[in-house]
């Protein structure tokens, strides 16, 4: 039988085994991770449904338009309730503006006095 | 010979995804901590805009110079400190909140917004005469005259020179003025008598002169009170906010460069000159001397209140190129007509706002606003009439919708906000 005329180190089965696992764990944790934070564009959204209640409170106190309605954006719905302030004179007005999902689910409130 | 390593390649991969994953958790972290304090602040400053609406529509709530914790919308969860305290003839609101280490404040100051209804050029009690206008004079708006009325009439070479002598409509006016709103001047008439602001100042004693010192209060701090038994020179250095300054005797602001904002000067006499810009509010009991091209910004409030001790006529005087921002009060205790408290608005001078003077007003000027006073005098070189406006200006349309002033007669009810402080 010839002999071999060059040595090839190889890893053992063993450490093979090892590394692979050491991969798989590292590559799970990191999959985790990046799950974790595009579970963070929840904030995202959030933070879009706040900007648009700040938009629609001042144009309900440039309009002055104190009604009760609800509107579609979107997606979303915007629940607008203004009722007297209970304590205060007649022009004080509590404002509760609410959006909520298709589902029902409640994004984002914003609770606010104001004057006529 | 081909090395194989792989744990070693492993471990190198390994430490990448981890360098890559640790990346990834501190910026999740720091965005999530990002987004708690932008919600945090958010309802903080909604709190506290909502808390200062409160206090502006419900002025019962608190009561002067107090405070109080309110729950705004019964939750437990939105709690906001309210305060009121007197400054000068206005008020100072506050608003404040916090949540952790994090604090909003509102700071304002609040007058009341006049009723279109209750504002007129002029008002002059009824006392059988009438009004008598010569030169240029104009009188836009409301006004409310002696039932004798108002008439033209020539007197040092000059005669009426307008179309109509009243541009607006004319109303009959009553014997005396509009009654004073007393309340206003309840806090500012202690202090010419005890020398005292109130119970809670920093008081601080002071030369004659004040150096070119940078002195800033804030109001959410106690009133800093610079007192003096003698004259004050305010000759230069930067003044502003929470801050009082009482004489004895004279308070002289002498010179342009010292920068005065949102102060109360309270003396027996009070002067500003060399062409000084700037915003507060001066009460005395003698004269207060306004000299030429004198700017006192809005809201700046003049007022003069007569009592024992002043001189036998005490008056407001502006000179020529003068412009005063604000109200000037004018409160005569004497019942004598030689001895009435008054003002004298030089030609050139204007008046930005409301006057309300229960004595004389000799008025050569120009009021961008109303004017209520019991009696009009006309000083010339050669004579002095009675009842007569010569080239005076008083145009009520000239009032900025904007305006807030201090309700002298108790003519509104509604608060607004004149100015936001530190």
């Amino acid at each position: 039988m010839a002999e071999l005329k060059h040595k090839l180190k190889a890893s053992t089965l063993i450490e093979s085994i090892i590394a692979m696992v050491i991969i798989v764990v590292c590559f799970s944790v990191a999959v985790m991770i990046y799950v974790s934070v595009l579970d963070s564009d929840k904030q995202r959204v959030k933070l879009k449904a706040i900007q648009m209640l700040n938009e629609e409170a001042t144009r309900i106190k440039n309009e002055k338009n104190f009604i009760d309605e609800q509107k579609a954006v979107n997606n979303w719905i915007i629940n607008k309730k203004v009722e007297h302030y209970s304590g205060a004179d007649s022009s004080l007005y509590l404002l509760s503006l609410v959006v909520t999902d298709s589902t029902g689910k409640i994004i984002a409130r914003r609770n606010e006095l104001i004057t006529e | 010979m081909i090395k194989a390593s792989s744990l070693l390649f492993t471990l190198v991969i390994s430490l990448l995804i981890a360098i890559v994953s640790s990346s990834l958790i501190l910026f999740a972290y720091i965005a999530r901590t990002q987004f708690q304090n932008y919600e945090i602040n958010q309802q903080l400053n909604l709190n506290a805009d909502s808390g200062l609406n409160l206090l502006l529509s419900r002025q019962s709530l608190v009561d002067i110079n107090q405070q109080k914790n309110i729950d705004l919308y019964g939750r437990g969860e939105d709690s906001v400190e309210l305060i009121r305290k007197t400054w000068g003839a206005y008020e100072i609101a506050v608003s404040r909140t916090h949540f952790k280490n994090t604090k909003v404040k509102r700071i304002a100051q609040v007058g009341y917004h006049p009723d279109s209804s209750h504002l007129y050029s002029m008002y002059i009690p009824d006392h059988n005469k009438p009004i008598a206008l010569c030169g240029k004079t104009i009188i836009k708006g409301k006004a409310f005259l002696p039932k004798a009325g108002v008439k033209r009439t020539y007197i040092e070479g000059q005669s009426f020179e307008g179309d109509n002598l009243i541009n607006g409509t004319i109303k009959k006016s009553e014997s005396t003025l509009p009654e004073f709103n007393k309340d206003l001047i309840k806090n500012i008439d202690t202090v010419f008598s005890t020398q005292i602001f109130s119970n809670d100042d920093s008081v601080m004693n002071i030369a004659n002169q004040l150096a070119d010192d940078t002195l800033k209060n804030s109001f959410l701090n106690r009133t800093l009170v610079l007192k003096s038994a003698g004259p004050i020179e305010i000759s230069g250095g930067i003044y502003s906010g929470n801050i009082v300054i009482i004489s004895q005797t004279q308070i002289t602001i002498s010179s342009s460069t010292a920068s005065i904002e949102n102060v109360i000067l309270f003396a027996p006499r009070i002067i500003i000159e060399n062409e000084f810009k700037g915003n507060l509010q001066a009460f005395a009991s003698d004269s207060i001397f306004i000299s030429n091209n004198v700017s006192l910004q809005y809201p700046s409030v003049l007022g003069l209140f007569q009592n024992k001790k002043s001189p036998r006529i005490p008056a407001i005087v502006l000179n020529e190129g003068a412009v005063v921002s604000g109200n000037i009060i004018i409160n005569s205790t004497s019942t004598a007509s030689t001895t009435l408290a008054g003002l004298i608005l030089q030609s050139g001078a204007i008046v930005n706002g409301q006057v309300y003077c229960n004595g004389f007003a000799d008025i050569k000027g120009t009021i961008n606003g109303s004017l209520m006073c019991t009696k009009i005098i006309l000083v010339t070189p050669s004579s002095v009439y009675e009842n007569h406006l010569l080239n005076a200006t008083i145009d009520v349309s000239q009032l900025s919708e904007h305006y807030v002033g201090i309700n002298l007669v108790k003519e509104s009810n509604v608060k607004k906000v004149v100015k936001w402080l530190n």
